[in-house]
């Protein structure tokens, strides 16, 4: 793909540096929603749009240049004070961004775009009117953002006593992590005089009361001589963990309150960095940092031949040789380590993206969604990241639209209007789990299994427990949204976004509870270039078999087993009947074994909760294998995922086990084992 | 089926495979390397013998001789594996010995008689000769097709 284009490299490099630019133009606005922003950050908004437009205007990208010119326009006005940041203006500034990042994205790879329309007028009209009613307000009343520049008058204006009128309404974290409204008083008491006074105007009834509900806010008017923005930074703490508002004395009417949690975009349970930190970032072509991991790949491979012929040749283990061995080993490791955390990434850039879907979904639909993200700075390998983006954002839209409730609804049930997603990342073990949670309505377990029951997928009189009802919910093609509305419902189910997580080498399950929501909860491992395997031996062929859904080995005795029709039998796993399969007929390595007697069968639990033994030779050990892909030319059989290469320097081939099992066995046999009761 | 007349000269790599002489373009042909042995692909066609690893890499194995249906000789310590590459992916292609490199102007390249050229199992590009034996040049994107196209 040669371009005749002399400028298409700068171009590649351009585009490059617009996502940048777009996730600090994100940042700064998420930051100016929250209270951890200062004067710098508008500017940081303003730079980020400026240099878009510079940038295109450069490559003749006219639509995106003037877009990016109508927002420069209004953000200006911010910049220099003509206009306050509002909630709506924000909203504004959001959507702004979105259409400026699909304006990036289209110009790139030379799409067309719908027309701005509405969005551009309203950025005139929203921007002209800020700078109206304030400059109607008179030249005193400038509020004291602090967004704004400081003037002399907010110089003056501190040597004065002023009050603040602070309402402060905590969410179940803030106590969750052991703080209560007492430390917030007593830090705003350390300031001057507060005044308090509870709002207990949203208390329900006794019978409809939820203890692990926050029903309670407070007004707090602090007369004190320190400015605004010490007082927002004293209730820094609370930060994502309560909704506090902050406005300055009556005397300064006409300023906007100072939000400290996001109502209109993300509240972030990080603070964010006043000031962007100057990271020194190198930019690497993706095949090179590619090729040091497979080159890392081969070193752990060599150092482990090296390792298994030094033991053959009969080295002493004491012995400077092996110790020299041993370190050198654990210096691989590390090296292996330092490659992986190249390709990781934060998940951040992933969130940000679904903030934007949680925005576009909740807004065609009238619900009031916010999303909380925690744990942005967890990272996961690139290719991991990128396969995440649309299962998640499938779930996502799910929440919005099936998740969370109508806004009257929840206010039946005493719950805030304002819904809330939660999308949080973490390290756990060795692998990176990630939760979508919604605080709506939970699955509706009986709608659940009465629309499985009509489309014939459970038997009528069929009783299922709660998790395995819920488990219907990733069948292909299930859907109870009543109707099909513009997010979802339109047959591509969790069935799609499970198969994905699959590939991932995932898994995912869900836990929901009636009136208090539903968490979808997925385990990935960290990478995809190594996986955690089961060494066997079947028929003098070393296999691997991924670690994950091995659940046990057991030895076989002849009586266990069952023949229920030629070539299909099932093993006795404590009362439970589990068919089972020769790995070594299967894989066409051996005819059918004739007697099981003393030999070993691998349990194995299947993503989709089935179990089936497998009757292996020889359990070897237990180890991380690096994954080698199979090209086409290969004749890759199903049931084979992927390769690696042994301590020997062969080949062992990585099971599939689900692939194997689903093209073995009869599907109806395996349908039959799980609805077998388990004892 | 002709050879492109722009390349004056062709430089072949001549081997044996069951008594027959073979060649193919040495442009082709990335490196060659003894026998290992190759851990068997489950349920493939029986002409592929399975993976190696080549530095690192995973290579396939394909028996040429069983692919082109020749008796099967045995295996002796010459047999080796000649690493062609081919539209991005690489092959090994098993073969009893290599014998030599030999450089041919095309107008000493026949172009096999019509009666085998009829269809795609057709592999042999051109004939040419080599002190009086006969030498077939293959076609090696024709002897390697990956499998029926379902797996995705």
């Amino acid at each position: 793909m040669v371009s005749p284009d002399p400028m298409a490299e700068i171009r590649v490099s351009f585009f490059v540096e617009c996502e940048e630019l777009l996730e600090a133009l994100q940042d700064g606005l998420q930051a100016l929603s929250s209270s951890t922003h200062d004067e710098e950050t508008i500017h940081v908004v303003f730079r980020a749009v400026h240099s878009i437009k510079g940038g295109a205007a450069a490559f003749g990208l006219e639509k995106l240049v003037q877009f990016a010119h109508h927002f420069e326009t209004s953000l200006d006005r911010v910049r220099t004070g003509t206009a306050c940041i509002t909630p709506d203006l924000l909203n504004l500034f959001f959507r702004a961004t979105d259409h400026l990042s699909d304006l990036v994205h289209a110009s790139r790879d030379s799409l067309d775009i719908h027309e701005p329309g509405m969005l551009l007028h309203e950025l005139d009209v929203l921007a002209c009117a800020a700078s109206q009613s304030a400059t109607h307000d008179g030249a005193t009343s400038i509020p004291k953002e602090i967004a704004l520049k400081p003037t002399e008058t907010d110089d003056v204006a501190s040597q004065r006593q002023k009050t603040y009128k602070i309402e402060f309404r905590p969410n179940v974290e803030f106590f969750e992590e052991g703080h209560d409204v007492v430390d917030v008083l007593e830090c705003l008491a350390a300031l001057g005089d507060v005044d308090v006074q509870c709002d207990s105007s949203t208390l329900p009834p006794l019978d409809h009361l939820m203890p692990t509900q926050i029903y309670l806010g407070w007004t707090f008017d602090l007369t004190t001589d320190v400015d605004q923005a010490e007082v927002v930074s004293t209730l820094g703490f609370t930060h994502g963990l309560a909704t506090s508002q902050i406005f300055p004395h009556a005397q300064d009417k006409g300023c906007l309150p100072e939000t400290s949690s996001a109502s209109v975009g993300v509240a972030n349970d990080q603070r964010i960095p006043n000031t962007p930190k100057d990271k020194t970032v190198v930019r690497v072509d993706l095949d090179r940092v590619e090729r040091l991991a497979n080159l890392v790949g081969e070193l752990v491979i060599n150092q482990a031949m090296l390792a298994q012929s030094l033991q053959i040749s009969g080295v002493s283990p004491h012995s400077d040789t092996m110790h020299g061995l041993e370190e050198f080993q654990r210096l691989t490791r590390d090296i292996q380590d330092s490659v992986m955390m190249i390709r990781a990434q934060p998940v951040k850039s992933l969130f940000q993206r679904m903030a934007r879907t949680v925005r576009e979904a909740s807004a065609s639909i009238d619900k009031d969604v916010r999303l909380i993200t925690v744990g942005d700075a967890t990272e996961v390998d690139k290719t991991v990241i990128e396969h995440l983006v649309e299962p998640l954002t499938h779930m996502v839209r799910n929440a919005v639209d099936h998740g969370i409730e109508k806004p009257d609804e929840r206010r039946a049930c005493s719950k805030p209007a304002q819904g809330e997603i939660r999308l949080s990342a973490a390290h756990r073990s060795g692998r990176v789990q990630i939760e979508v949670s919604d605080d709506g309505g939970g699955i509706d377990r009986d709608k659940v299994l009465a629309t499985a029951i009509k489309n014939g997928l459970v038997t009528e009189n069929a009783t299922l427990t709660e998790s395995e009802i819920d488990a219907l919910l990733f069948l292909p093609g299930f859907s109870t949204a009543p109707d099909v509305s513009d997010l979802s419902g339109r047959g591509v189910g969790m069935d799609v976004v499970r198969n994905a997580i699959h590939r991932l080498g995932g898994r995912i399950n869900i836990s929901s509870k009636p009136n208090a929501g539903t968490t979808f909860s997925i385990s990935l491992p960290l990478t995809l270039a190594v996986l955690d395997g089961m060494v066997i031996e079947v028929a003098d062929e070393t296999l691997v078999v991924p670690l994950n859904v091995v659940a046990e080995t057991l030895t076989l005795s002849d009586n266990m087993i069952e023949q229920i029709q030629p070539g299909y039998s099932v093993v006795r796993v404590r009362g439970t009947f589990v068919p089972l399969f020769d790995l070594g007929a299967a894989l066409g390595y051996r005819p059918l074994c004739d007697s099981v007697e003393n030999r070993i069968a691998m349990l194995l639990v299947l993503e989709d909760d089935s179990h089936v033994a497998l009757l292996v030779d020889e359990v070897r050990d237990q180890r991380q294998v690096v994954i080698k892909g199979l090209d086409d030319s290969c004749h890759r059989p199903p049931g084979i995922a992927a390769a690696t290469i042994l301590g020997d320097g062969r080949v062992a081939l990585i099971l599939d086990p689900a692939d194997i099992v689903a093209n073995t066995i009869p599907a109806k046999a395996i349908e039959r084992a799980r609805m077998e009761p388990q004892a | 089926m002709t050879i492109p007349v722009t390349t004056k000269q062709k430089e072949l790599l001549t081997f044996r495979l069951s008594d027959q002489e073979y060649a193919l373009d040495i442009m082709t042909v990335r490196e060659i390397r003894g026998w290992t042995r190759a851990t068997p692909m489950p349920l493939a066609p029986s002409f592929m013998r399975g993976v190696i690893n080549l530095r690192g890499t995973v290579l396939p194995i394909m028996d040429l001789a069983e692919r082109l249906g020749l008796p099967e000789a045995d295996q002796g310590e010459r047999n080796v594996i000649v690493v062609v590459q081919l539209n991005g992916s690489t092959i090994g292609l098993l073969v009893n010995s290599v014998s030599d490199i030999i450089t041919r102007d095309a107008d000493e390249l026949q172009t096999p008689p019509d009666a085998t050229v009829q269809d795609d199992r057709n592999v042999i590009d051109a004939i040419t000769l080599l002190n009086d034996r006969m030498i077939r040049v293959l076609n090696v994107s024709k002897v390697v097709v990956p499998p029926e196209s379902d797996a995705a």
